[in-house]
């Protein structure tokens, strides 16, 4: 499902000082990455490109809620704060790493609102792994306009094997949020209810 | 909760004023330590479920209370469809129908003890349980409509239990209205394979003991005595429920500024009762109710079964199955005259008082029983309707002791091992298939479910009965 570095590493000059650049610029972050891009014209596979090597790597948590669980997805995307959420979806039900990525399905939904879309694509994961029976570990996900396409990696539920703990219903509008940070990174999170 | 923020009334009512958009008063009931320790996003919530148009007298939140989406948990609301009334998803739940059933079993504690490792293996393997796992009974879209038009009564029909079980579930097993054609195609493929499952999370079935008798005579009347064994089945509508609340949220959520709805919180999607969306989710909603209750009958055949051939002398006849999660059309009095109102029970027990015409003949003079689940290894209550809470709470009581603490938390704090290891220590014997789910649902991760209960019993929603305790918990 992923591809490697090298054939995703675009080979220009304008690259070659834009990384040149922010190596000088320390600490880098999602806005000097936006900077660069100005700064060196780089094309969109360029900045991606710099974005997925520079920038910290996206993150996922549960936060606090009384009976249910808030899910957190960061990444210097909104792509990659939405596949973070969904891997906080799965570790709501087990180990994320235990879990293989064998079989791979697309999923697709369309929503203006970025909010809703985030509620969409975490009821999409959830309609899967119950009418597939099974469980996620690699989220693949693109957002073009108000449409998210995404491949969803995983294998079906091994009841041996995977250490289950409970099954989202859905996702709800609670502390449901998707914005991007001062920092220029990207946050999507909502409360799932179990 | 700040106590301090809100009116005192009596020793177990506190009261806010309408301040801001909110219509009527709100009103909690607990004693000082419970509401204390409610959160307060409890406050935020009821008071936002005051804001809502049509509702009437007050939004309640019962001793159980705590942070829910749009409606508090333990949240009641009646609305009038007559004044611009209208119903909420997230006033229900996802797990439409949510409920509790209890079956007497004419056994003993003693008489059960030589059994007991037996009992709970062959409940374990006979009853569907925990995440991803599928139930027996296969629908076909034929099927799937008569089950959503019938619930209990089309389970009965196909051979899952008995006639007499109807007259002791609410509706008598049957929701009238149900609309299957307002189900979707999706949540009735989520539900394909899942009638007759437990679930997972806080859903069990235990077999318990009646430890103590409060009141005697309604006791009686129910059933009960003191070293009687009883079973309870918690679950509800399954993947069906939880596909149409995921669904009609979002409808409601987008389509409330159609109908001129200002809504303080987008989690609070709702709908007017008379619009295209609001009657199309109330046949929806009646449908999951029917699959909640269809479903909490195949278990209870499930468990005959495992009885006839451990212990065949064993009678399990239906004490009574109450939803927690559901809006219903009921008649209540209001200023004196006679209304009929859609009242929103989320995490809340209706609690019919003595002589209501919708309880069964022989309950009819005890009143309702209202059947309070515990958490694993803990206590679970029956207690009886009360006239006075049709008042007081358009006759409804708590549901339960609800979380004091948060999944990751418990399960940092216990050992799924070490728990069970612990609770056979004490007798009880859990039977589930994930360790961690029993760390996440560990007793000590709960509140005292026997302080809500008499929190519930001293405002007057409802009065105490029996408490019960686990001998076998099949958890999910």
């Amino acid at each position: 499902m992923t591809k490697s570095k090298h054939s995703l590493a675009p080979d220009g000059e304008n690259l070659r000082k834009a990384v040149r650049w922010l190596a000088e610029s320390a600490p880098v972050t999602t806005t000097t990455i936006n900077d660069a891009a100005c700064r060196f014209d780089l094309t969109p596979l360029e900045e991606e490109f710099l974005l997925r090597e520079f920038s910290p790597k996206g993150a996922w948590e549960h936060f606090h809620h009384d009976a249910d669980i808030g899910v957190r997805g960061t990444g210097h995307s909104l792509e990659q704060a939405f596949e973070q959420a969904a891997l906080a979806l799965t570790a709501i039900v087990t180990d994320p790493d235990s879990v293989r990525s064998d079989k791979t399905i697309t999923v697709a939904c369309r929503e203006q609102d970025r909010e809703l879309l985030l509620v969409d694509w975490l009821n999409a994961i959830i309609y899967t792994m119950v009418t597939d029976n099974m469980l996620f570990s690699r989220f693949k996900v693109s957002i073009a306009g108000d449409k998210l396409t995404a491949t969803l990696a995983g294998e079906p539920i091994d009841r041996a094997r995977h250490e289950l703990a409970v099954e989202p219903k859905g996702a709800t509008f609670t502390e449901l949020k998707v914005a991007q940070r001062d920092d220029g990174s990207w946050l999507a999170q909502c409360v799932i209810d179990v | 909760m700040d106590t301090g923020r809100l009116t005192q009334v009596d020793e177990y009512t506190w009261r806010i004023e309408p301040v801001g958009k909110m219509r009527v008063p709100a009103i909690i009931y607990g004693d000082a330590d419970l509401i204390a320790g409610m959160d307060d996003k409890v406050y935020e919530q009821i008071c936002n479920v005051a804001k809502l148009p049509g509702i009437v007298n007050a939004a309640y939140a019962m001793p159980d209370a705590h942070w829910g989406y749009g409606f508090p948990i333990g949240g009641v609301a009646a609305f009038d469809a007559d004044r611009g009334g209208v119903i909420s998803a997230g006033g229900v739940g996802f797990d439409i129908s949510c409920g509790v059933r209890t079956l007497h079993t004419t056994l003993t504690r003693a008489e059960i003890e030589p059994i007991k490792t037996r009992l709970a293996d062959s409940l374990y393997q006979e009853i569907p349980v925990g995440v991803g796992s599928t139930g027996h009974v296969l629908l076909n879209d034929k099927s799937m409509d008569a089950m959503l038009r019938k619930g209990a009564e089309w389970a009965v029909k196909q051979g899952y239990g008995w006639r007499e079980d109807l007259e002791r579930i609410e509706e008598h097993g049957r929701m009238a209205d149900a609309l299957p054609e307002a189900v979707s195609s999706e949540a009735k493929h989520r539900q394909r394979q899942q009638m007759g499952t437990l679930g997972s999370g806080n859903h069990y079935l235990e077999v318990q003991e009646v430890t103590q008798i409060y009141a005697a005579e309604i006791a009686t009347q129910f059933g009960l005595k003191q070293g009687d064994i009883v079973i309870s089945i918690h679950c509800g509508s399954r993947g069906l429920g939880h596909q149409i609340g995921t669904e009609f949220l979002k409808s409601m959520a987008q389509t409330a500024h159609r109908h001129g709805i200002e809504l303080p919180d987008r989690e609070l999607a709702c709908a007017p009762l008379t619009s295209d969306v609001g009657r199309s989710y109330l046949g929806a909603m009646r449908a999951a109710i029917n699959s909640a209750l269809a479903n909490r009958q195949i278990i209870t055949h499930l468990t005959r079964m495992v009885f006839e051939r451990l212990a065949p002398h064993a009678r399990l006849r239906l004490l009574y199955d109450v939803s927690h999660n559901t809006c219903k059309l009921e008649e209540h009095v209001v200023d004196g005259v006679s209304k009929r109102l859609y009242v929103h029970r989320k995490g809340a027990t209706r609690a019919f008082g003595p002589g209501h015409p919708e309880l069964p003949e022989d309950l009819r003079e005890a009143g309702q029983p209202v059947l309070i689940g515990g958490s694993m290894g803990t206590a679970s209550h029956i207690l009886a309707g009360i006239s006075d809470s049709e008042q007081l709470s358009f006759a409804s009581a708590c549901h339960g002791a609800g979380r004091n603490m948060s999944r990751r938390q418990a399960s940092k704090s216990w050992n799924g091992r070490q728990v069970v290891d612990e609770l056979a220590g004490r007798g009880i014997l859990i039977r589930s298939p994930s360790l961690r789910g029993v760390a996440e649902e560990a007793p000590g991760a709960y509140k005292d479910v026997d302080a809500v209960v008499n929190a519930a019993d001293r405002a007057g929603l409802a009065r105490k009965v029996a408490r019960l305790q686990p001998v076998i918990c099949i958890k999910g």
